[in-house]
């Protein structure tokens, strides 16, 4: 077969006020082709493709794109100033956080992408399109359910669906498989391998080396927003690729099998116990449902699941944010069931959020405000209801000291700072307070590698001593990397608990989907 | 019997009419609200509908001209507005009060001339057939151009949001800007549409204000009309149909305040004239208590700025 | 073609604001003095009247510091409860509900010992004001009403309760809508041989107080949190409701106060209109002053002097005094529109299509 060059895009180069994303990078893709962008979270895959997609526009660089005009193919330059411009050549773009009007339904977020929509809508017409397309590639979706109903796997599928109904040739996919667990991974990469068949091209951004190395035709790494390599398949194995994406060689943290480290007398004792939980999420639909756990002092107990499965609403309670409808939470054999946060916080409970910029903290405050966020009310840091700044001022740099935080001073904004550097102070933050409960919801989503090492370490080290701690993830990896013991939860509820050993990684996927024996999936 | 049948009768236009410049200006914020703009400036808007087109009015001698002199300056109000808000990004919550305070100003200022002045305003036009229904017909179709057109802009606007692809793109704007623009959508221009539009619909109750319902011009003739059709709009939960029926209902407290007042009773004028107000107080708390929140669909976009892109 | 876009701003230009400041002051005479030369006058003969109306007298000099301690007052009550994120457009109806309850000590109550009195009208206006305000905060923590429009209606409602007792029950014997002057011993003392009074040296200490709570207390602490991220605060385990409360407690209590030092340090009765706007005016200005009470202090002068000049120049000119009011709204758009540039560069881009 000949390969023909469907898209080019050469020297291509963005500057951020603090990074530079993308610099003089030079990139093609072929008809027909999986072409992977590899690289850490940061390293400008995101950029580059929003540059594709027309959302952002480059400083300097090319693009040119085969315009399929003469019966040679003939890559013509073209300007990609807006998103309207990216459809027009037939570039799509599946975003890692989806675009989607969460309160239209499928149909009404679907309906736009289609060419020359009429001015009044005729549903019959345009059903019939959209579920040839569905059909065809197994992304059945109910088209009028709103989109906050459905799960995120499905969110996927809506957004797979908009891109080929825009009738787009060329398909980027954002880290598609973020969000999936491995059986619906497995899924997707059959819908891509069929895309590929049908003469689309895709590239697939992702920073999972396995993924990469099962998919694609050729790869390009990305790091520090340098393309250090184009590579095809034949060529690499996973150590080739590792040593180009990282500086040094560091390796995530992943020792288990954990279940017996240190397995003292004292940890028979419990220091979380639920019962029979009820909770209802923002939208007053139940939730989670009869939630029962029991996690013993010292360990580090994992709860895996796809996102929007009732894990948030799980460690809101816990922490006092949100209303328990029935059941009970026991810490360290006290009930807490909705109490008050601050009461909860008194009992050395603490929570790492899930959206740090969002909950964990105030972006527009400076950093030791942020640091102040536990600690305004104790006398160490205030006095007759007045706040001691000079106190409060050595304490943040001694935090910041201590767990290796970038920044240029206690007194710049919070938003100055890096997500990983964000992290680590809210991490030094919460560790400072001396907890004996540690509530983390995915600690080191979107963080590079050397950050979400270094976090791990803290939870190890924590654990260490005697700190227990409820790990909430998305990320299976990173539970089956530092968890003692893990659950599985879908539509919240309980689809099983193990100890981290000799893990069959296909059940646990299954059990993440709700699928509870033993049947395969595909 | 027949006396009560007479009374109600004309309440109820009375009522329709109190309604119609507010039902212009909810209207006018609905769909302005609709794109993702929030717009607390009606109150100015309105004095300075009820203004211009007073002038227009009163110097052409023809209401209709008044119209649209009102229309015009609905859509510089319009544009000014969404050059500060839309283009330059500024804070919609000031920029709103702003607008009340400037049209405040302009009209008082302006408008100094043209107190103690009235004008022959328009007369109300029964529509041939609809007119001779029973009881409704002398109720709705018994009254001015501006009224059968506000029935009109209601099922207009009703089917626009909900049934074409303008009125998809607005909500998509209005809901979500960044996916709007990922598939095509120009937001911008979207929301400069929908803006200005609102503007002119407000406007145009404004006027409706001087031109038909007092034939004069006294400064800050809106008393606050302004800021009840915004509270009507979270009463309506952004729905042009509920908003007809909320104006409406609002007319006709109004309507029954002043016809207590013209019949002569001990209350006085002034707790009577808080009605209105303290109805959409309680209106409000209605519409926005616990048991509705999430019924509520108010665009998750509201007074946001869109940042181009990254 | 050539197309203009707005880019983010790599550097922090340090003498931005001020330079949007200059430009904003310079465009809304620009636009004012438009209107006068349209209506006939030389908008620098106007300008010169305004100017020296304001200031070129003794008794000007302190008219205006005699009308900027309302507008203090009611810019550090709008500014309190924006620190939280409320919208506290009420301080206009807070304001007459605390004249009103001082009015009702000055005049109802004669068997109060005179010492008493003064503060017990001062105390009177705070819970005046901030009752009026304890509403709307009621009406967000129960059923999250909308905290600009509940108190933006609340003001119309005030204002004609005050105006039902004043034609109504307390109408003064002569038959005009005001009700008898206050006894001599509900008067705040006069200063310097002009209107100068009491409260206008109180509002700067409660300027002073207010600075002190926001920036140096756990509370204020609280407040600014709360107000910069709600989901944070909740998260640090920090009572909103509580903080509503409280906040709109003292909000209007503030601007209650600016009522009663009106009709006991000025007026010395109650009638209509005891307040010029000062309730919008002073929305205003805590928004251009950001939280910083020096500054508040500063712009209220200049605001006062503002409506000092503008009444001469109507006295003189037969200028509506309203064009006040256009200057403020030009001058507020053009800050609002120039803003953009304190985060963002215009740029020029050349488009090959």
């Amino acid at each position: 077969m000949v390969l023909t060059t469907v898209l080019e895009i050469k020297n291509i180069t963005k500057k951020f006020p603090d990074v530079i994303a993308c610099n003089n990078i030079s990139f093609s893709l072929n008809r027909a082709e999986v072409h992977s962008l590899l690289g850490e979270n940061g390293a400008g895959k995101t950029t580059l493709m929003n540059i594709l997609s027309g959302r952002i526009k480059p400083d300097s660089g090319n693009i040119y794109i085969d315009t399929e005009s003469g019966c040679e193919p003939l890559l013509q330059k073209i300007n990609i100033n807006s998103p309207r411009d990216a459809h027009k050549y037939g570039i799509g773009m599946v975003y890692q956080h989806f675009m989607l009007v969460e309160n239209l339904t499928v149909f009404e977020n679907v309906i736009f992408s289609l060419k020359n929509l009429p001015f009044l809508i005729y549903r019959k017409d345009i059903i019939k399109k959209i579920e040839e397309i569905s059909r065809e590639y197994n992304l059945e979706v109910e088209l009028d359910r709103k989109i906050y109903e459905l799960s995120v796997g499905e969110q996927q599928k809506v957004e797979i669906l908009k891109v080929l109904i825009s009738e787009a040739k060329i398909l980027i996919l954002d880290e598609p498989t973020s969000i999936l667990t491995p059986m619906e991974t497995k899924k997707l990469f059959l819908i891509i391998n069929k895309l590929k068949a049908n003469g689309h091209s895709i590239i697939f951004i992702s920073h999972k080396l396995n993924e990469v190395l099962q998919i694609s035709d050729r790869i390009s790494v990305l790091k520090k927003g340098k393309l250090v390599a184009t590579l095809t398949i034949s060529d690499v194995n996973k150590e080739t690729l590792s040593a180009l994406m990282f500086d040094e060689k560091i390796e995530p943290i992943h020792t288990p099998p954990y279940s017996n480290r240190g397995l003292e007398q004292n940890r028979i004792e419990k220091s979380i116990v639920i019962n029979n939980l009820t909770l209802k999420n923002i939208r007053n639909v139940t939730s989670v449902k009869n939630f029962n756990l029991k996690i013993k002092r010292g360990e580090i107990f994992g709860l895996a699941g796809v996102s929007g499965n009732g894990q948030d609403e799980i460690a809101k309670a816990l922490f006092g944010l949100t209303k328990i409808e029935d059941g009970e939470i026991l810490i360290n054999y006290e009930n807490i069931s909705n109490n008050s946060t601050s009461d909860i916080i008194k009992k050395a409970v603490t929570l790492i959020p899930p959206d740090r910029i969002k909950t964990g903290c105030v972006s527009d405050c400076t950093v030791t405000e942020n640091v102040l966020l536990r600690f305004y009310k104790s006398n160490s840091f205030s006095r007759f209801n007045f706040i001691k700044k000079k106190e409060s001022e050595v304490f943040t740099e001694k935090l910041i000291k201590d767990y290796k935080v970038v920044c240029s001073g206690t007194r710049i904004p919070l938003s100055h700072l890096s997500g990983g550097n964000i992290q680590k102070l809210i991490l030094a933050r919460e560790l400072a307070t001396k907890p004996s409960v540690i509530i983390a919801v995915n600690p080191t989503h979107g963080l590079d590698l050397a950050s979400s090492n270094f976090i791990h370490q803290l939870l190890i080290d924590s654990s260490n001593h005697n700190i227990t701690i409820f790990l909430i993830s998305e990320d299976l990896d990173e539970i089956l990397a530092i968890s003692n013991r893990f659950g599985v939860i879908f539509k919240g509820e309980l689809m099983g608990i193990f100890n981290n050993e000799n893990i069959d990684i296909k059940k646990i996927g299954n059990l993440m989907l709700g699928i509870k024996n033993d049947q395969a999936l595909i | 019997m027949d006396n009560f049948y007479s009374v109600l009768i004309i309440l109820l236009a009375a009522a329709i009419k109190s309604g119609t410049p507010i039902l212009y200006a909810t209207l006018g914020e609905i769909i302005t609200e609709r794109s993702g703009v929030l717009n607390l400036g009606l109150e100015g808007i309105m004095l300075i509908g009820a203004f211009s087109g007073f002038i227009g009015t009163f110097y052409f001698e023809n209401p209709y001209l008044g119209i649209i002199v009102a229309i015009v300056c609905g859509i510089f109000i319009g544009i000014v507005y969404s050059i500060f808000c839309i283009s330059l990004r500024a804070n919609q919550i000031v920029a709103g009060l702003v607008m009340v305070i400037l049209g405040m100003g302009v009209s008082s200022y302006l408008g100094k001339d043209m107190i103690g002045k009235t004008i022959t305003g328009l007369n109300p036009v029964s529509l041939p057939y609809l007119s001779s229904i029973p009881f409704l017909g002398a109720v709705l179709f018994n009254a001015d151009i501006l009224i059968y057109f506000s029935y009109i802009i209601v099922i207009i606007t009703g089917v626009l949001l909900y049934k074409t692809k303008a009125g998809l793109i607005i909500r998509f704007v209005g809901d979500n800007p960044v996916a709007s623009d990922t598939i095509g959508i120009d937001v911008i221009k979207v929301r400069y549409i929908c803006v200005i539009t609102g503007c002119i619909l407000t406007s145009i109750g404004g006027a409706y204000l001087s031109i038909v319902y007092t034939h004069i011009f006294i400064e800050n003739m809106t008393s606050g009309r302004g800021w009840i059709a915004i509270a009507l709009v979270i009463f309506s939960s952004w729905d042009p149909y509920k908003a007809f029926l909320g104006a409406y209902l609002f007319g006709g407290i109004n309507a029954v305040q002043l016809r207590i007042q013209a019949i002569g009773t001990n209350i006085s004028p002034f707790i009577l004239n808080m009605l209105p107000y303290i109805f959409t107080i309680l209106v409000l708390i209605i519409a926005s208590s616990k048991r509705f929140k999430y019924s509520l669909s108010a665009p998750g976009s509201l007074g946001i700025p869109f940042d181009v892109r990254p | 073609m050539i197309k203009l876009s707005f880019k983010r701003r790599t550097d922090q230009s340090k003498f931005i604001h001020i330079k949007i400041l200059f430009f904003s002051i310079l465009f809304s005479l620009f636009i004012t003095g438009l209107l006068f030369y349209a209506s006939g006058f030389n908008p620098f003969y106007v300008y010169k009247e305004i100017i020296r109306g304001a200031f070129f007298s003794k008794h000007a000099l302190t008219e205006v510091i005699v009308k900027t301690s309302p507008l203090i007052l009611c810019s550090l009550s709008v500014c309190f409860a924006a620190i939280m994120m409320l919208w506290n457009i009420g301080a206009e109806g807070q304001l007459y509900i605390g004249a009103f309850f001082a009015s009702f000590i000055a005049l109802k109550l004669e068997w109060i010992p005179s010492e008493l009195k003064l503060p017990l009208m001062f105390l009177a206006g705070f819970c005046g004001g901030a009752l009026w305000a304890l509403i709307p905060a009621l009406l967000k923590i129960i059923s999250n009403v909308n905290d600009i429009i509940s108190t933006l209606l609340l003001n119309y409602i005030a204002i004609l309760f005050v105006n039902y007792f004043i034609y109504g029950p307390w109408k003064g014997k002569d038959g005009f809508p005001y009700t008898h002057f206050f006894p001599g011993d509900c008067h705040l003392p006069l200063f310097f041989d002009s209107r100068i009074h009491l409260g206008v040296f109180l509002s700067l200490i409660i300027a002073v107080i207010v600075y002190i709570v926001i920036n140096k207390t756990t509370f204020g602490y609280e407040m600014k949190i709360i107000g910069c991220n709600k989901e944070a605060a909740l998260y640090a385990g920090m009572d909103i409701t509580k903080n509503i409360v409280i906040v709109m407690l003292i909000s209007g209590g503030i601007a209650g106060i600016c009522g009663m030092f009106e009709v006991s340090g000025i007026i010395h009765r109650l009638q209509p209109d005891i307040s010029s706007s000062y309730g919008y005016t002073g929305i205003i200005i805590a928004w251009l002053c950001k939280r910083k009470i020096g500054l508040i202090i500063l712009v209220s002068f200049l605001f006062g002097a503002m409506e000092v000049g503008g009444d001469a120049m109507q006295i003189t000119m037969h200028i509506p005094a309203a064009i006040v009011r256009i200057f403020e709204a030009a001058l507020l758009f053009s800050i609002l529109g120039l803003e953009i540039f304190s985060n963002y560069i215009l740029t020029f881009q050349r488009e090959n299509r």
